[in-house]
């Protein structure tokens, strides 16, 4: 680590352990609002009157749990383990007088629902996510009070996909390409390569077998380890030639025609040498006479062109 | 398989309908008359499929859909009253009876007692594209040399224990097998011939670990390991085989008569994870993970092929035309590989909130082989054995820092503000002609700025953006991400309560100004979508999006025949649109017959000008309270301008049944 970063980070460590005491200012400001702040907690009994069908159908939610659930210190209150205490809606029926998780802003909503879910193991990439950062909420894509044994997340797969499709609009349309994964046919889900919660690999990318990126779980044959590994397979992944989603050309390669996409790097010149460059450049060049169609086509000679544990030019 | 289908229904049905055989009352459980214990729906049918028109192994490689009985879908859920054996159970299933993906999933639950979760995928892989690898297609051949028809299985199980409580014990097993043929080519110096291919893989993974979940606490300790085989096989049977090379070679016509190529890798792996989640104080949370796998393979390669072939590297100069040879190989492969990352959240003030990530991923690549080769012509042979030159390595380091400012400046808007810093080296072989040295090292350093917002007026609207902007002065490869700004924008609008509005926009440009590489990338993406629901939708909803996406990269090269440098051009134009137009038409029997239209299409000029249309129509209507028919049509149509032989067009039809138990 160096420069900037580094003193980012300092800094950080260096404030953090003054923040209890600014918490704790903070949370007293909040306490200072008066009346409303004063409600108490009334039970879950005391909403069953009102939300009769609502408290019936939570008897079979998993967050049931929580009502019964001494360790969690909610028995009895497991509504109002969301929705904050309720004695003043109770009394007014207004709904300005009770927490609404859904009409939050996300990190508030996320944080009742972290205060039970943080300590799972679901949520350790949480800062490396997107959600985290984009302040998508866990109620943007889990119901709390469904019935369904699992009504809380969608995992049939075409359900998940309509979810993620819901605001991922442009990568759904990349789907209906003729060259794609079977997404819109419901035999994988976005959640088969993704990790909504966040992962330490890049575009929130699952990991197979501890930390090896989650596309070999499917495509093992490609995993390897190599005698003769092909460099940008394992630097910049399957998506230096390939676009994961759908494409129009070809086992959804990057460019229309292979010789194309081998051009890019083989492009027969060197890095430029810069000042501190250090780029890999030396990539072998593609001398062959591209005019020929035997030549057009480099993966007819390259067969093992995600790596090879015969040749070298990954000829077989 | 269509026998087994059809009994399968048969029992679904039959046993669907025995609670109502049997009155609730003498029931054995204590759950209410009124709970179903069984309760789900399940749809089959039949499909007819015209004529394809066009290029059938193009539509298989694209669709693949077939005739005959189907099971399309089936979702049950079984309750236990009693829940002495589990409280529920998720039966799924999807596309069984021939279909190219059949899915099938099992998840059981007893509360506190167990989680038992079971999937199965079943996943043609077929393509044979004729414009793909092909050679010969200048001369109406279309035969792609890169072609396989496998067919790919999947097995996930986890059995989980006392969910819930402190300490959650937990064991899994995945498998993932495929089996099927292909073509590919066999390549000697100055000709390859393409033949038959076998191919054969399995990957076995067993892991198990324990969750310690406490109120403040929780660690995640696992431990796993994979095995692997992947068996391939090329062979040709006797017959001269005059490959891709038309005209001699040396003097000499090079043909293949025999072929016997085995390629056996087998590897395995063993991987440690440790998870680490805490919440030390109200204001504090910390995530950390290590990462550990260590996968190898070794390799036994075999190859005896005769013919006419040539050498242009012999083990004996005499030996340049032969006519057999033999290749013995062992080779193996390691690859350690650590990754680690810490994350902190800080809630500084009510309204500040402060994430820090770091990440580190390591792992080289060794490999070694050893070789014996043996060439034979007439009664004159020679061999030639030993290892390689030089160890194979391939070292990757790679290490990422960001933090990230989110503020609420105003209760309906937050700010977001943040710096990444990556950075790493690597080092790999250098090529043959290389005149470097036999080994090549790169560094990586990049600077990226970060910023974004989400604006929340009211419930109503909701408008949010992020951007990226990094800067490197070195890096890997020509086309990395160099000089880039990366830009998402979201917003959402519920217009009325019957109509909510959103729209999308991206955009990646990236530029390496660099003199030999002037790489200049550009893709933008627009969507918009609607959803209407007119008094909730009782009689008609619409859903409908439409993309626009461009796409333009421009990246030099020296093209070899002419020795000239060019710049090489890719560009795409976009238009994708998907739709649902759902009518529920007046009431028959207290149920509505329903009709959908839809479908989707993808229309792009530029480099490879594609057009691909799979509209749907689909008419159900309620023959009993809990007895939907339904029939469907769908039309698949693939048109490319430069590749016209690769289009296909066909209708499918669709008649079934769906049955809510």
């Amino acid at each position: 680590m160096s420069g900037g970063p580094a003193w980012a980070f300092l800094a950080v460590l260096l404030c953090a352990p003054a923040m209890p005491a600014v918490q704790a200012a903070g949370e007293q400001k909040q306490e200072q609002k008066p009346a409303k702040q004063a409600a108490t907690y009334v039970g879950s009994e005391t909403c069953q009157a009102c939300h009769e069908d609502i408290y019936k159908a939570f008897q079979r939610n998993p967050h049931h749990a929580v009502e019964k659930d001494a360790r969690r210190k909610w028995e009895g209150k497991a509504c109002e383990s969301c929705h904050g205490p309720g004695s003043a809606h109770a009394e007014s029926t207004e709904k300005k007088d009770i927490v609404n998780p859904a009409g939050l802003a996300a990190s508030e909503a996320d944080r009742g629902c972290l205060g039970c879910h943080l300590n799972q193991p679901t949520h350790v990439g949480r800062v490396f996510g997107g959600h985290g950062k984009n302040q998508v909420s866990c109620v943007s894509c889990h119901s709390i009070h469904g019935t369904a044994p699992e009504s809380l997340v969608a995992r049939k797969a075409s359900t998940v996909n309509k979810k993620c499709a819901e605001c991922h609009t442009p990568v759904w349309a990349e789907f209906q390409r003729p060259h794609k994964h079977r997404l819109p046919e419901g035999a994988m889900s976005c959640v088969d390569c993704h990790n909504p919660h966040g992962s330490f690999l890049p575009r929130s990318m699952q990991t197979v077998s501890a930390n090896e990126p989650g596309c070999f779980k499917c495509h093992g044959d490609k995993r390897g380890p190599f005698t003769y590994e092909h460099a940008p397979v394992r630097f910049e992944g399957c998506t230096a030639c390939h676009q994961p989603h759908g494409s129009a050309n070809p086992r959804m390669l990057n460019r229309h025609e292979v010789r194309l996409t081998c051009l890019e790097c083989h492009a027969n010149l060197p890095l430029p040498t810069l000042a501190g460059s250090n780029g890999l450049g030396g990539v072998p060049p593609s001398f062959h006479d591209l005019r020929s169609p035997r030549y057009r086509n480099c993966t007819i000679c390259h067969v093992k062109v995600h790596g090879s544990h015969v040749n070298r030019a990954l000829l077989r | 398989m269509r026998l087994i289908l059809a009994i399968f229904l048969a029992v679904v049905t039959l046993a669907a309908q025995e609670p109502s055989a049997q009155p609730a009352q003498e029931a054995p459980s204590p759950a209410p008359a009124t709970e179903q214990w069984l309760t789900g729906n399940i749809e089959f049918g039949n499909r007819w499929v015209s004529d394809v028109r066009g290029n059938a192994e193009a539509y298989r490689s694209v669709v693949n859909l077939g005739e005959g009985p189907k099971l399309f879908g089936l979702d049950l859920t079984l309750t236990d009253p009693s829940r002495r054996l589990f409280d529920s159970a998720v039966i799924r299933a999807n596309s069984w009876g021939g279909d190219p993906y059949n899915t099938a999933s099992v998840d059981v639950r007893r509360e506190r007692s167990y989680n038992l979760s079971f999937d199965y995928r079943n996943i043609a892989y077929f393509n044979s594209l004729p414009s793909f690898a092909n050679p010969a297609v200048d001369r109406g051949i279309f035969l792609s040399q890169r072609s396989f028809d496998i067919q790919r299985r999947m097995i996930d199980t986890e059995l989980e224990l006392m969910p819930g409580s402190r300490i959650i014990p937990y064991v899994a097993f995945s498998r993932d097998w495929g089996a099927g043929s292909g073509v590919t080519s066999f390549v000697t110096d100055g000709n390859e011939f393409a033949v038959a291919n076998d191919l054969r893989d399995r990957t076995n993974n067993f892991r198990g670990g324990v969750r310690v979940e406490l109120n403040r606490f929780h660690a995640t300790f696992e431990q796993g390991g994979t095995n692997f085989k992947d068996h391939q096989r090329l062979f040709h049977s006797p017959g001269p085989h005059y490959g891709n090379r038309t005209v001699p070679l040396l003097g000499r016509q090079t043909l293949l008569s025999t072929l016997e190529q085995a390629y056996r890798v087998e590897g395995d792996s063993v991987y440690t994870k440790g998870l680490v989640t805490t919440n030390p104080a109200s204001w504090v949370n910390l995530y950390g993970q290590f990462l550990y796998s260590r996968p190898d393979s070794d390799v036994s390669y075999s190859q005896d092929n005769s013919g006419k072939f040539v050498s242009f590297d012999p083990p004996l100069s005499s030996l340049r035309l032969f006519d057999s040879q033999m290749v013995l190989l062992t080779s193996e492969s390691k690859q350690p590989h650590t990754s680690g990352s810490f994350g902190a959240e800080l809630r500084l003030h009510r309204r500040i909130r402060v994430t820090e990530a770091v990440m580190t991923d390591r792992f080289h690549t060794t490999g070694s082989a050893l070789l014996q080769e043996t060439l034979a012509a007439g009664t004159v042979s020679a061999t030639s054995s030993g290892v390689p030159p030089g160890l194979e390595k391939l070292i990757f380091n790679y290490s990422r820092q960001e933090v990230n400012v989110l503020a609420d400046v105003l209760p309906r808007l937050t700010l977001r503000g943040g710096h990444r810093y990556v950075w790493g080296d690597a080092q790999v072989r250098a090529p043959q002609l290389s005149q470097t040295g036999t080994v090549e090292n790169g560094e990586l350093k990049m600077h990226v700025g970060l910023a974004g917002f989400v604006f929340r007026a009211a419930q109503k609207l909701t408008v949010s953006a992020d951007f990226e902007g990094g800067s490197a002065d070195r890096n890997y490869f020509r086309t990395s991400l160099q000089d880039y700004k990366k830009l998402s924008a979201r917003a959402n609008y519920q217009v009325l309560n019957s109509l909510n509005m959103g729209a999308r926009f991206s955009l990646l440009d990236n530029q390496n100004p660099a003199q030999n590489i002037r790489n200049d990338f550009l893709s933008r993406d627009n969507s918009i979508t609607v959803l209407w629901t007119p008094a909730g939708g009782k009689r008609v909803s619409l859903l409908g999006d439409y993309s626009r996406s461009t796409l333009r990269s421009d990246l030099l090269a020296v093209v070899p025949s002419t020795l000239q440098s060019e710049l090489s051009t890719y560009a795409e134009r976009a238009h994708t649109g998907t739709a649902l137009l759902e009518i529920n038409l007046p009431d028959v029997q207290k149920a509505s017959p329903k009709l959908s239209l839809g479908g989707s299409f993808f229309k792009s000029s530029g480099s490879r000008p594609t057009e691909y249309y799979q509209p749907i129509g689909r008419f159900s209507v309620p023959f009993h309270r809990k007895v939907r028919g339904f029939f469907e049509w769908r039309w698949y149509r693939l048109f490319e301008s430069f590749y016209q032989y690769e289009g296909f067009r066909t209708h499918q039809f669709v008649g079934g049944l769906q049955l809510a138990l």
